[in-house]
């Protein structure tokens, strides 16, 4: 049936979300110069492998000069230097879009590549692990204790984690991290402080994976615990409001047994809005994964944000993250979305418009 | 009785015994500000061949507690505090949850629970809804999937229905379904609880008209919940009027409504507006009373027209007024009650 | 008020209303008495700090067992003995203090404020007397003297005090060998005490090398010859270096944490508050707006709503805080710019349902206006919504300040919690042990945080949560 249809809907409005984000992040690129900033030093790289090349072929210092101006002059005007940058932004939105945004200032990629797009192909690995596993265990989590406690609402362990969701939504991720790291890596000494790998790395494969497992538990563990209270919370809400519904009354009159009413009658009708939970968890753990990264010196996209603004900052990989960032969300949503539009029959038949997560 | 009953598990009936029989009721819950009895002293039988019993009363009057009680989906704060339930001669009320479940709901005692317009489950499809518990007994897909297919078009929805789900099914669509899933197993006793409440008039005539054939023609049991006299005496051989968590007045309808030794039951008839008639409705001020105080005299005492002394401090009895009619009140063994002014 | 009883009749709500008047009281308290220009002129100069002790925990890890050193600071008072010597008036002071047998000072110095002389420049001298009479000559100076051209009075470290660290003195270590040498009858090598002369002032030499602390009670006598008896000192201080410093312990710089942490209080309460308060007025207005609108102007407003409230917030946030600037007003802006749309969305949905109710039909029948309605008919039902929205909305603004100030992008004319874990973060707190620099700022953050969650729990069942616009029934 019509499955489709909804789900091309969320894509088109994704997809919208995208292009806003990227003139967004062009056009105050643009109006700070920042945009002008980026091209003139993809220019400067590129002019200095022409030097070299023509220097090889022209020895007169004078001829030199003037065909390297030339040919700076063409690079400029190939990259639209020479337009004022409302006229370049088309262009700049095709750019980001393939993320041509040339080269990182200082960062580098293992094998000793500068490319922002190859640098940041490489950091992605990494964030996805942990956010992804981060995200399937709060989720386990959440739904194991919620609806556990959606049969004892009102009961002390349900005040207790109302108080617990509380103060986990109020917990910096990072500083989380920074306290898990002072007891579990420095007061205890249990598990590594930071890093993605021992110095120096296990050399087989099979002992390089679980370093790094190792090295993960800590930051997924950060993002597990700002998130579980929330998630936890949710589906206690959700499976509660849902069993208080005359559906659950009918399943239990008609003899059904509690497991059946509990998976089939409770937790499958609470699953669509357990799942836009998760999309509103997504958001935040995208964005504390920046930090909880940042903190344990996790070799990501997020770390590499940090990197990229610390210091001298660099443009183009600071413009490229805010990009794949987004690019990424945007994907992530869209999963959510189709899994919600299979797990809702209402949404698939037009039976009722969801509000907007 | 029901094919669907394992072997070894043959029902105790007792040809003699009335098909339900109700004694001594009384049900509590437990709330934060104490424990309420919100029914006390209820007991009624209701005759087998399909007799249907309407239970009549105000919101909060206790009614949906009677039936909650017999079908065991009482909410979690309340409790049976006393009384016996006996179906077919069997002491159901003595039956552990787990027997209960599996013996009782469903195959001997279905219900249409009130709000019928959310009782379905909204993310699967009605045929699954329907053939759930045949599933559970073990019943072949096939099977139970015809066996659900047959009873939908006997409640009149057109053939594909169980293919479709809830939202995509008119109001009286889905009550109709609720209806047929509650024959899946062909009980003795259907509980319906303000079944069409939710429903435009002219659907409500018809699932009326569906349940007064459905009666006819199986001869099931009916425990009708209403606050709809008029509804009741279309449906309903006898008629049991609570109020305050007693019955007020029970009786053949006819005799009820012709001549009401109650005068909550006078009052509550005296309310319905009549086509054709020069009389203006007559108002029931007041509330239903606060069970969480003890009352020492008559539950109706302070919204009754007729109050007297005694009402304030002794409780009246139930008392036989005629063939199969009981009322409560020390003026209803003295004949018709006296006029009041409207 | 009805609000206010809701949140008051149960547990989480008074906890929380409890906390948000302690915190709301100690922020009026820091804005009346810290100076103005606090981040710049007093957190981030570090002439300030230099009396303090470096990195050292807070004071009431004494309690725990420690056996810490008091940070102690002696200022002088009045001058003890004033007398005429030759041509100059001789004025000493004295300043008493008792030394146990436990930790010694961290560190010694000294610093002279405000002097005043006409003609010549005074000179001065700084003893520490001991209880077993050895006076061991500390500081000998002259007031620094006038420069060409400059002609009298004169006034020297006003602005900026004049401060001698008497540990790292190598002339103090030979006076401290001298002294003792001659009092003990030991032969010290002075090369023994650089860096560390505390041993050898506050203790007997044991001739093997090593000094048994000497308890009892020390005097610095501070003595200063005026040329003329019109020359004033203003003041002087003889610091005492702790081991352990103030309720929150210092950063590498000497720091009092304290008052980085009292300072980010009304800060973190000023970002959280304005930003819930604008985003929410923003929210809201554009909700009523677009629900009883309709037509374009609601397309246009669910549009960017749905957008915005689409993007994954921290990255964007990021991006254009760096981008922009890092002032706080601009974060404020940002913040704001980002977060109005899931309220416009909410409120529009139940301003879809309330303008079709009985109430807001009766009132159009009545001929009132637009406005009215708005005002008096539909804004009130959704009132208490929006509240609750604003206080749940008050942490994010506060931890999303914090993230960003974390990763640098902080406003740095205004020290926050979330830079002064920067600030650690930066030099390695966590590994050094430094636990004090890191765990203040974020538990000031948590608590603030908390504060509102409870605020907003307690106000939850008040306002009923099925209000929000949704698929069910």
């Amino acid at each position: 049936m019509g499955i489709w249809r909804p789900i091309a809907t969320r894509a088109a409005s994704l997809f919208l979300v995208l292009i806003a984000v990227l003139v967004l992040l062009v056009l105050s690129l643009g109006a700070t110069g920042y945009s002008d900033r980026i091209l003139t030093a993809i220019v400067g790289e590129e002019m200095r492998a022409v030097r070299t090349a023509l220097a090889a072929q022209i020895k007169d210092p004078d001829e030199l000069e003037a065909a390297v101006r030339t040919q700076q002059e063409e690079l400029e005007r190939s990259y639209g230097l020479d337009q004022p940058w409302t006229l370049r932004m088309p262009a700049m939105v095709a750019r980001v879009l393939v993320l041509d945004l040339g080269e990182a200032r200082t960062v580098r990629t293992t094998t000793g590549s500068n490319s922002v797009a190859e640098i940041i192909l490489e950091r992605l690995p990494p964030t996805m692990l942990l956010i992804t596993t981060s995200l399937l265990i709060t989720a386990a989590i959440g739904v194991a204790i919620g609806t556990w406690l959606s049969t004892r609402v009102g009961s002390r362990s349900d005040r207790i984690a109302s108080w617990i969701a509380a103060v986990s939504n109020a917990l910096p991720g990072w500083w989380s991290g920074i306290v898990l790291i002072f007891i579990f890596g420095f007061a205890l000494r249990w598990l590594p402080t930071g890093g993605m790998y021992s110095t120096p790395p296990p050399t087989d494969p099979l002992a390089r994976a679980l370093d790094m497992v190792w090295h993960a538990i800590l930051p997924i563990l950060t993002l597990v615990l700002v998130s579980i209270g929330p998630s936890v919370y949710v589906v206690r809400t959700m499976t509660m409001s849902v069993a208080q519904e005359d559906h659950v009354t009918l399943a239990r009159a008609k003899g059904m047994s509690g497991g059946s009413i509990a998976r089939r009658h409770i937790l499958r009708v609470a699953a669509p809005p357990i799942v836009t939970g998760l999309i509103l968890g997504l958001a935040a753990s995208l964005g504390g994964s920046i930090l909880v990264e940042t903190v344990f010196g996790w070799q990501g996209m997020g770390r590499l944000y940090y990197d990229a603004i610390a210091g001298t900052p660099d443009e183009a990989l600071i413009v490229a993250l805010t990009f794949m960032f987004t690019l990424l969300y945007v994907i992530a949503r869209l999963i959510l979305e189709i899994l919600y539009v299979l797990l809702d029959p209402r949404v698939r038949t037009g039976g009722g418009r969801r509000g907007a997560a | 009785m029901s094919p669907l009953t394992p072997a070894g598990e043959t029902p105790v009936t007792d040809p003699a015994a009335p098909l339900l029989s109700v004694e001594g009721l009384a049900v509590e819950y437990t709330t934060a500000r104490g424990v309420v009895r919100s029914v006390d002293g209820v007991s009624f039988t209701l005759k087998t061949g399909g007799e249907a019993l309407g239970l009549i009363g105000e919101s909060g009057s206790g009614k949906t507690s009677i039936t909650s009680a017999v079908t065991r989906l009482l909410p979690r704060n309340g409790r049976v505090a006393e009384g016996r339930i006996v179906l077919a001669g069997e002491e159901v009320s003595r039956l552990s949850d787990e027997e209960f479940r599996k013996r009782i709901r469903w195959s001997r005692i279905a219900v249409v629970v009130q709000g019928a317009m959310a009782s379905l489950n909204p993310v699967l499809r009605v045929g699954d809804q329907g053939t759930e518990r045949l599933r559970a007994d073990g019943v072949a897909r096939r099977d139970a999937e015809a066996r659900f297919a047959a009873l939908l078009d006997r409640v009149g929805l057109p053939r594909g229905t169980e293919k479709r789900y809830p939202h995509e099914l008119s109001g009286g669509m889905k009550q109709r379904a609720v209806i047929a899933m509650a024959l899946t197993h062909d009980p003795q006793l259907l509980v319906l609880d303000e079944p069409t409440s939710a429903l435009d008039v002219s659907i409500q005539a018809q699932i009326m008209n569906l349940l007064k054939e459905l009666k006819r023609e199986r001869g099931i049991g009916m425990l009708f919940i209403t606050h709809d006299l008029g509804l009741a005496s279309d449906l309903c051989d006898r008629v049991a009027v609570v109020y305050g968590g007693q019955i007020r007045e029970i009786g053949g309808t006819d005799a009820l409504l012709a001549g009401p030794r109650d005068p909550y039951t006078e009052r509550l008839l005296a309310s319905i507006p009549r086509i054709r008639s020069a009389e203006a409705p007559g108002f029931l001020p007041g509330a239903p009373p606060d069970l969480r105080v003890a009352i020492p005299g008559c539950r109706f005492a302070a919204r009754c027209p007729l109050v007297f002394d005694r009402c304030r401090t002794e409780a009246p009895d139930l008392v036989t007024v005629g063939e199969g009619h009981d009322a409560r009140c020390f003026l209803s063994a003295d004949g018709p009650l006296p006029a009041v002014r409207g | 008020m009805a609000l206010l009883r809701g949140v008051l009749s149960s547990g989480v709500g008074r906890a929380g209303v409890a906390l948000l008047l302690s915190l709301v009281v100690l922020s009026i308290g820091v804005v009346l008495t810290f100076p103005p220009g606090f981040g710049l002129t007093r957190w981030g100069d570090p002439a300030v700090w230099a009396d303090n002790p470096k990195a050292v925990p807070p004071v009431w890890t004494n309690v725990l067992g420690g056996s810490a050193a008091e940070h102690r600071t002696l200022s002088i008072g009045a001058p003890v003995d004033v007398r005429q010597s030759g041509p100059a008036e001789l004025r000493t002071w004295e300043l008493p203090f008792a030394q146990g047998t436990g930790a010694l000072p961290t560190f010694l110095s000294f610093t002279l404020g405000r002097v005043d002389y006409a003609g010549r420049p005074p000179s001065y001298r700084l003893l520490l007397v001991r209880p077993d009479g050895v006076e061991i000559p500390l500081v000998r100076d002259v007031v620094r003297g006038p420069r060409p051209g400059e002609t009298g009075p004169y006034v020297r470290y006003a602005d900026e005090p004049y401060r001698v660290l008497i540990s790292s003195d190598p002339a103090v270590t030979e006076e401290a060998a001298d002294a003792l040498g001659a009092q003990y009858g030991v032969t010290i090598d002075p090369a023994s005490l650089r860096g560390r002369p505390e041993v050898a002032l506050f203790g007997v030499p044991d001739g093997a090398g090593g000094y048994t602390p000497l308890a009892g009670d020390y005097r610095f006598r501070l003595a200063f010859a005026f040329a003329d008896p019109a020359d004033v000192l203003a003041e002087a201080k003889v610091v005492l270096g702790g081991s352990v410093y103030g309720w929150a312990g210092t950063d590498t710089q000497g720091r009092d944490l304290m008052e980085g942490l009292l300072f980010g209080l009304p800060i973190a309460l000023l970002i959280g508050i304005s930003a819930a308060f604008v985003s929410t007025a923003i929210g809201t207005a554009l909700g009523l707006i677009s629900g009883f609108k309709g037509g374009r102007i609601d397309l246009l407003i669910q549009g960017a709503a749905d957008i915005i409230n689409n993007v994954p917030l921290l990255p964007l946030l990021i991006f254009m805080v760096f981008v922009l600037g890092s002032q706080l007003w601009l974060i404020l802006l940002v913040l704001v710019a980002f977060s109005w749309p899931g309220l416009t969305i909410t409120i529009r949905s139940m301003v879809l349902g309330l303008s079709t109710g009985s109430e807001v039909e009766a009132a159009r029948a009545l001929g009132a206006s637009t406005g009215r309605i708005l005002r008096k008919h539909i804004f009130p039902h959704t009132a208490p919504f929006v509240v609750t929205q604003m206080i749940f909305f008050v942490p994010g603004a506060i931890l999303a300040e914090a993230g960003l100030s974390f990763l640098g992008l902080g406003d740095p004319s205004l020290p926050t919690w979330g830079q002064i874990l920067e600030d650690g973060f930066r030099t390695g707190a966590v590994f050094l042990g430094y636990w004090w620099w890191v765990l203040g700022p974020g538990l000031a953050l948590v608590i603030t945080s908390v504060t509102f969650m409870l605020l907003a729990i307690a106000l939850e069942p008040v306002v009923n949560p099925r209000l929000r616009g949704g698929d069910r029934g």
